[in-house]
């Protein structure tokens, strides 16, 4: 019980002054979020889970991640787990996608078929792929270190990335959009 | 070291590029397979860039109402904070979660207490606009949608009453409303004009000519009080007139 009064006085204070999280990790866990599959509605308050989990680990007297940055990315990938086996809604990361008037590149509408394609891909992918997927090439994990905080083996870790890769890959050329 | 249908050591081509771990040397030996890894590091590179392009824009805050030439929006009568959580946390659904609950705002409370507004966890945003006037047709709203009038005061950014003079689709569902403002509560000196963004679902459905009571909770850019027909507007105004001319001891929860 008092360790949740102390919780919950920190969390009061989290946007405040004492944010666990700065603007570059927190715009990382709403992308990770994000390509998980919640909708957008519902980033800032993935991004408040993340804060609180770091909270929890500090009021049960855990040291802080090694690197804050990548175990907030992989909180967020289970959050993103989480919420679709909640399947309150289901989220179509290239709907969502294809309703942004513009992507924020400069190679321009090429680039923006491209990103819809990846995007419908990402959609297609089991959710366990699609979380490894996005720990790899967007957070920029290692695989040892996706294991490592998943809690799964190596091998899973490359089966996974693999398969998801290779779908990709060949939704890509199948479409000719690379 | 036998290569078996361009496989080293159990890794093929493509598996090395997502490694990204050295290659044998009997590896860097086979053009084929160079080939085929160099064809798989260019993909991988690709998806990499890709994710993150697509990870930035899907991540964006959402677009607050833009201003029209001559109206004013909303959102510029006080500096939005960060949006607000509101009983969307539920959808996590872990112990976190009850601490959430105690950091958000006013507003989920109010809209777990308060019949007029929107009770779904998943979003005030969809439903928030079915408020006193419900699914009544226009101008018979039923009145008194305010069960606590004094709460929802103090959790409100914006109150006011006023005519539809414009309804614009806005860039998703919702629908942005121009109000020509006849009154203003909070705050309690605004502009002429107002634009609010309105849930696409908000009945009665908005439409020019209307006479509306709108009210727009702080941290958030949609309306989630829509009332519409001048009884229901009399009655509900009348409630926030008199919440207003109270002690003012009423506060916004936060915790």
């Amino acid at each position: 019980m008092r360790g949740w009064l102390v919780l919950r006085r920190k969390a009061r204070r989290v946007q405040e002054d004492d944010d666990p999280l700065d603007a570059a990790q927190e715009r990382r866990v709403r992308a990770v979020l994000a390509l998980g599959g919640v909708p957008q509605a519902d980033l800032p308050d993935g991004v408040q889970q993340v804060r609180l989990r770091l909270l929890e680990r500090a009021a049960k007297g855990d040291e802080a991640p090694r690197d804050v940055s990548a175990w907030a990315a992989v909180v967020a990938s289970n959050l993103a787990m989480d919420w679709h086996r909640a399947k309150r809604r289901q989220e179509r990361v290239g709907e969502r996608l294809a309703s942004l008037r513009q992507l924020e590149h400069p190679s321009g509408e090429d680039t923006s078929v491209l990103s819809l394609a990846v995007a419908q891909g990402l959609d297609e992918l089991p959710d366990q792929h699609r979380q490894v997927l996005v720990l790899r090439f967007f957070a920029d994990l290692p695989v040892r270190g996706i294991a490592e905080e998943l809690g799964i083996p190596e091998g899973t870790v490359k089966s996974r990335l693999h398969s998801a890769v290779r779908a990709l890959r060949d939704r890509l050329h199948e479409d000719e959009v690379v | 070291m036998t290569a078996e249908r361009n496989q080293y050591d159990g890794v093929d081509a493509l598996l090395a590029a997502i490694t990204d771990e050295p290659l044998p040397e009997a590896a860097l030996a086979d053009a084929a397979f160079m080939a085929e890894h160099r064809a798989a590091t260019a993909d991988v590179a690709l998806l990499r860039e890709q994710l993150g392009i697509i990870g930035h824009a899907l991540s964006q805050p959402e677009p607050q109402p833009e201003p029209e030439p001559a109206p004013k929006p909303v959102s510029s009568l006080r500096p939005a904070p960060r949006r607000h959580p509101g009983l969307r946390a539920l959808a996590f659904g872990t112990l976190a979660t009850a601490v959430v609950a105690t950091m958000i705002t006013g507003l989920a409370w109010l809209v777990a207490h308060n019949g007029g507004m929107n009770a779904d966890s998943s979003s005030s945003a969809d439903q928030g606009a079915k408020t006193s006037s419900g699914s009544a047709p226009e101008g018979s709203g039923t009145p008194g949608a305010l069960s606590d009038p004094e709460l929802y005061v103090a959790c409100s950014r914006l109150l006011v009453e006023g005519t539809v003079t414009e309804v614009k689709p806005g860039s998703d569902p919702r629908k942005r409303i121009t109000l020509a403002v006849t009154r203003s509560y909070r705050p309690a000196h605004g502009p002429a004009d107002v634009t609010v963004v309105l849930a696409a679902g908000a009945q009665p459905a908005p439409r020019q000519g209307q006479h509306v009571l709108v009210g727009v909770p702080k941290g958030s850019d949609t309306a989630t009080l829509w009332v519409v027909g001048d009884d229901a507007v009399a009655t509900d105004s009348a409630a926030i007139v008199e919440a207003l001319a109270g002690p003012g001891t009423t506060t916004c929860p936060t915790g």
